[in-house]
């Protein structure tokens, strides 16, 4: 279905390109067999059926026999729902509040670690947590922050009278957007040290002899060269961030129950529809969320690409 | 880069946010520490002194959870999904990625976006869908089934990853390729994606770490084969409703995640190896 | 779907690298069961061994999955195809009568009702008894589960410590009072509770209110659309009663700032006294509990002379109307339910069976009596959806620990039901 595209693309050259000679020629015929098998993969197992998935979401339907036509019942019923309004503010902090931590941390350790003793060391312990299930971070956590636990046992130590309730109603959110900025936290600094590396020592010998500091060094020579990793991660970030969901359930519920909607995302709310711990499940609800998902995702994605695009374009 | 000899100046923040990093550092080593610790101890020991020592190494926590959670049957099958789907994504995006940001043509940024969108797709979401086409084609309780689900659920990701590592490449290599008369398919080969092996490597190992502990889709699509996450999960659960022996519980959450780390270790270095092989002269 | 036709090319050179699964066959005379145990858990041994006996008599192949709690919910896609796995899917009664029956693709088990218990005199209806036989059935009216084990919660304590309510269980909830109030003067807190599940956090409001609205008042309650009934002053008497305990410090500090299950766990190693749960309780804390500890339990005592009804779970099997073999299927039910498997379920898995001819063991025994003489929640059948997690457990937590008062909970309940109501359009 795409080749037509590309076929037509390939006969008509795009204004930009300057003059077409044999070697851009050849390239372009590359398009089709570098691209196709992956689009196609793609489209069929994703595509297919999330075309599937916005179809549901005007129906209601229990997963299985009949469906029942609701037009935008399930939108209108979700816009309305306070719950809903909840999980979108719980979801916001995450992608901006967390993020924010996350990058800050990233880029601090990206810089520390382009010449610190032990890099290789730092590096490789602070991606330990990607590696190690939520179910086990969450028990953990659980042992940790207790009230008897080893965190308020170091505080009581310390001096401090009335440690917090790390895992109260009132904090659990808090903890969690916390726990949530620890995990993310190290795979990025993987990822930007891994872009770090990647620029050629002459730049920085150069800043050398200029004597610029540290953070400047940073500032003018890695972000702008890894910017486009920058971009990815934070596309990523987003969008990780809109689908948040196992950190949460595992979190705050045991198995076969729901966390307390105070803790809701906007994941954790098409879950909560499609899963329900007891009544019929409601895919259409469920679908509806997930459709508002990828509309933002996209959103977010375009918006992500062309913020960023900018800043390419200034700084080089 | 470690060899790096040239005197650095060390600001008043740097002196701040060392102690930072370290922390950091010490409390994910803790963590893993801690993790592998509770799993040499008896579950009395694990609930009443989580932070102590253990008094005797109770090694035979791992012949038990081994058994009990009869990881044995999922090990294989996670193997070889872990890298046939690392190896089929990277096989698929690889080129993909390369297209869509070395290429200026009026769709590529479409493209990417349209793949991008693929990130923003939930699993639950899709799951009843695949499984209706999985069953057209007798793909249920199948490896090759779940395989094919891995790698279309790591292209986005992949394509969005790699097109990063691809666009930062200098522009001038491809130029000086083409002056030496190299094919466009040459160039991709030999010049352009051995200077992505870092990024592959990165790529491969963020994705073993997914499918290997991956279990909404093997539970959706598997029903007599099993994988070592869902052994786990199984084996969680049951410890959940019989009363939890945490000590062997660890046990069994170290068998699965130590492969893991392994792996990390290993193909970090070969990482730094990659950068060493691409800038080293 | 398209899927089939266009992924077919890569399917198939996927397929070379790595060996299809074949289909399973489904001609001989065979029966695959889905049950919601894990291998290694008694219950699963139970049914092993029934599957096996049936084997050797019928000689009808037994094939079973132990899918663990997930065995409906991971079932329901296939039931969008011909190619269902199972014959038989074992859940509680919630899952079966409404995730499972809303798909229409449940078979009507009227038949297996009227069929005799195998080898037995009384028909299967007979020995599941009227009332698990309604929870049983679908709000369509389609009969799609047939139960065999049954749970419910009691106040379970350590029969060491109160010898003297091992006879003598409180009777009223000043009995009860009275009882925690001695204790916590011995500087004890004495009740345990996981606050940081929002469902075990509701069962007090629950409890009073069914005892002084009776089932069908408090079950009217979620479904009105006004959200005036919240306003009653038996709802407000309820939270006023959650109020008292919220405030009288019974709970443990701290008890709604662990994670689950940290406080049952504590509350079996004796940091508190009483603990309101399922029965399948000892199980999951045995390991915690002191050397010696003797699990017993006692039903929720009565308000204002009224015993709230016991709340009850059934745990059994329903079968899916394309299941390839639902006569075999169906002969296994009538086989499972003899007694001397059905007392397995007692002595082994420690849980309650349906039966009334088979006596529960002894931690358990009061609950078991309380629920043979029928006194049951049949109200509990009605599904209100997703109102609960919405409405009532975001409050219910609040009220239980102390961020509210009873009239503010009962003044927000009746304006966040009219919220809930109105998005429902």
């Amino acid at each position: 279905m795409a080749t037509p595209v590309l076929e037509r693309t390939a006969a008509r050259p795009a204004v930009r390109v300057e003059g077409i000679g044999p070697f851009e020629a050849a390239r372009r015929r590359m398009i089709g067999p570098f691209l196709l098998p992956a689009l196609l993969v793609y489209a069929l197992v994703m595509i297919v059926p999330s075309v599937f998935t916005v179809w549901i979401s005007f129906n209601d339907w229990a997963g299985a026999g009949p469906m029942e036509w609701a037009g935008l019942g399930n939108y209108t019923e979700m816009i309305a729902d306070p719950v809903f309004g909840q999980s979108f503010v719980n979801t916001m902090k995450i992608l901006f509040g967390v993020g924010g931590a996350v990058f800050l941390i990233s880029f601090v350790l990206t810089m520390l670690l382009q010449d610190m003793v032990g890099r290789k060391f730092v590096r490789a312990v602070v991606f330990f947590p990607s590696l190690v299930p939520g179910l086990v971070i969450a028990i953990l956590w659980g042992f940790m922050l207790d009230p008897d636990g080893l965190a308020n046992s170091v505080l009581e130590a310390l001096g401090v009278a009335e440690p917090p309730l790390w895992l109260a109603p009132e904090n659990m959110f808090t903890t969690v957007m916390a726990g949530m900025t620890w995990l993310a936290a190290g795979t990025y600094t993987v990822i930007f040290m891994a872009a770090a590396d990647r620029i050629p020592r002459a730049f920085y010998e150069a800043a050398e002899l200029d004597g610029a500091s540290a953070v400047r060094r940073f500032w003018h020579i890695t972000m702008p060269l890894m910017w486009d990793v920058i971009g990815v991660c934070a596309v990523l970030w987003a969008i990780g961030a809109l689908k948040t969901f196992e950190f949460v359930l595992v979190f705050a519920g045991a198995t076969g129950s729901l966390p307390p909607t105070g803790l809701w995302t906007f994941s954790v709310y098409a879950y909560a529809g499609a899963f329900p711990s007891d009544g019929v499940p409601r895919y259409g609800i469920a679908s509806a969320a997930a459709v508002l998902t990828m509309v933002l995702t996209v959103v977010l994605t375009l918006l992500v690409r062309r913020v960023m695009g900018r800043r390419e374009r200034t700084d080089y | 880069m470690t060899t790096r000899t040239v005197r650095r100046s060390r600001g008043p923040l740097f002196l701040l946010a060392m102690p930072l990093a370290w922390s950091l550092a010490v409390f994910d080593l803790f963590v893993v520490g801690w993790m592998a610790l509770s799993s040499l101890k008896t579950t009395r020991e694990v609930v009443h002194d989580p932070w102590g020592l253990p008094s005797e190494l109770q090694w035979g926590n791992y012949g038990e959870a081994w058994t009990s959670a009869a990881f044995g049957d999922g090990v294989l099958n996670s193997l070889l999904l872990v890298t046939g789907s690392g190896l089929g994504t990277i096989l698929l995006a690889a080129p993909a990625a390369y297209v869509l940001s070395r290429f200026r043509w009026r769709l590529s940024g479409p493209v990417t976006v349209f793949f991008a969108m693929g990130l923003g797709i939930p699993g639950p979401a899709i799951m009843i869908p695949i499984y209706l086409g999985l069953d057209r084609m007798g793909l249920i309780d199948s490896l090759a089934g779940l395989l094919i689900v891995y790698i279309a659920t790591n292209l986005p990701f992949s394509v969005f990853f790699l097109t990063a590592f691809f666009a930062s490449l200098p522009r001038e290599l491809e130029e000086a390729a083409a002056l030496d008369g190299s094919s466009p398919y040459h160039t991709y080969w030999r010049v352009m994606l051995p200077l992505t092996r870092s990024g592959l490597i990165a790529l491969f190992i963020l994705q073993a770490i997914g499918d290997w502990g991956e279990t909404f889709f093997a539970l959706s699509f598997l029903r007599e084969q099993k994988t070592i996450s869902l052994t786990l999960l199984n084996f969680i659960q049951t410890m959940q409703y019989t009363g939890a022996r945490w000590s062997v519980l660890f046990a069994g959450i170290c068998i699965v995640v130590i492969p893991l780390l392994l792996l990390y270790l290993w193909m970090s270095s070969r990482l730094i190896e990659g950068i060493a092989a691409g800038y080293g002269k | 779907m398209m899927i089939s036709r266009g992924g077919t090319a890569i399917i198939a050179a996927v397929c070379l690298l790595a060996a299809c699964g074949g289909q399973p066959g489904g001609t001989g005379k065979e029966i695959t069961i889905w049950s919601m145990w894990s291998e290694g858990e008694p219950n699963q041994k139970v049914l092993a061994e029934a599957a096996k006996d049936f084997e050797k008599e019928t000689g009808v192949r037994v094939r079973t999955q132990w899918k663990g709690r997930a065995a409906v919910k991971t079932l329901l896609p296939s039931l969008n195809t011909d190619n269902v796995p199972a014959d038989l899917v074992e859940g509680n009664n919630r899952e079966l009568t409404r995730q499972f029956a809303a798909t229409k693709a449940a078979l009507d088990l009227s038949d297996v009702y009227g069929a005799k218990v195998h080898g037995e005199q009384a028909t299967v209806a007979d020995t599941v008894g009227e009332a698990y036989g309604r929870m049983a059935t679908s709000a369509d009216g389609v009969v799609t589960q047939l139960p065999y084990q049954v749970s419910t919660y009691g106040w379970f304590f350590n029969g060491r410590t109160f010898p003297e309510l091992v006879t003598a269980p409180p009777k009223t909830w000043e009995d009860f009072t009275a009882v925690l109030r001695g204790q916590q003067a011995k500087g004890r807190s004495p009740l345990g509770q996981d606050g940081s599940i929002p469902n075990y956090n509701v069962r007090y409001l629950e409890h009073f209110a069914r005892a002084l609205m009776g089932d069908e008042g408090w079950h009217a309650l979620a479904p009105d659309r006004t959200g005036r009934g919240w306003l009653s002053p038996e709802v407000l008497k309820a939270a006023t009663m959650v109020e008292s305990l919220a405030k009288g410090g019974y709970f443990p500090a701290g008890f709604n700032a662990t994670k689950f299950p940290a406080m049952q766990q504590k509350w079996a190693g004796g940091e508190s006294d009483f603990l309101y749960q399922g029965t399948y309780l000892p199980k999951e804390v045995a390991p915690y509990a002191d050397p010696g500890f003797e699990f017993r339990a006692f039903r929720f005592p009565s308000v204002e002379g009224r015993t709230p009804t016991m709340n009850v779970t059934t745990t059994g099997f329903g079968i899916p109307e394309k299941a390839r073999n639902a006569a075999d299927a169906k002969r296994f039910l009538t086989f499972f339910l003899q007694k001397k498997y059905q007392e397995k379920v007692s002595s082994v898995a420690l849980e309650m069976s349906v039966r009334k001819d088979v006596p529960a063991a002894a931690q358990v025994a009061d609950l078991k009596r309380a629920l043979d003489s029928g006194e049951i929640n049949k109200a509990d059948v009605v599904d209100v959806g997703d109102f609960n997690a919405k409405v009532l457990l975001p409050l219910s937590d609040e009220l239980l620990f102390g961020k509210i008062t009873a009239a503010g909970f009962t003044r927000k309940m009746a304006e966040n039901a009219a919220a809930y109501w109105k998005s429902k359009g």
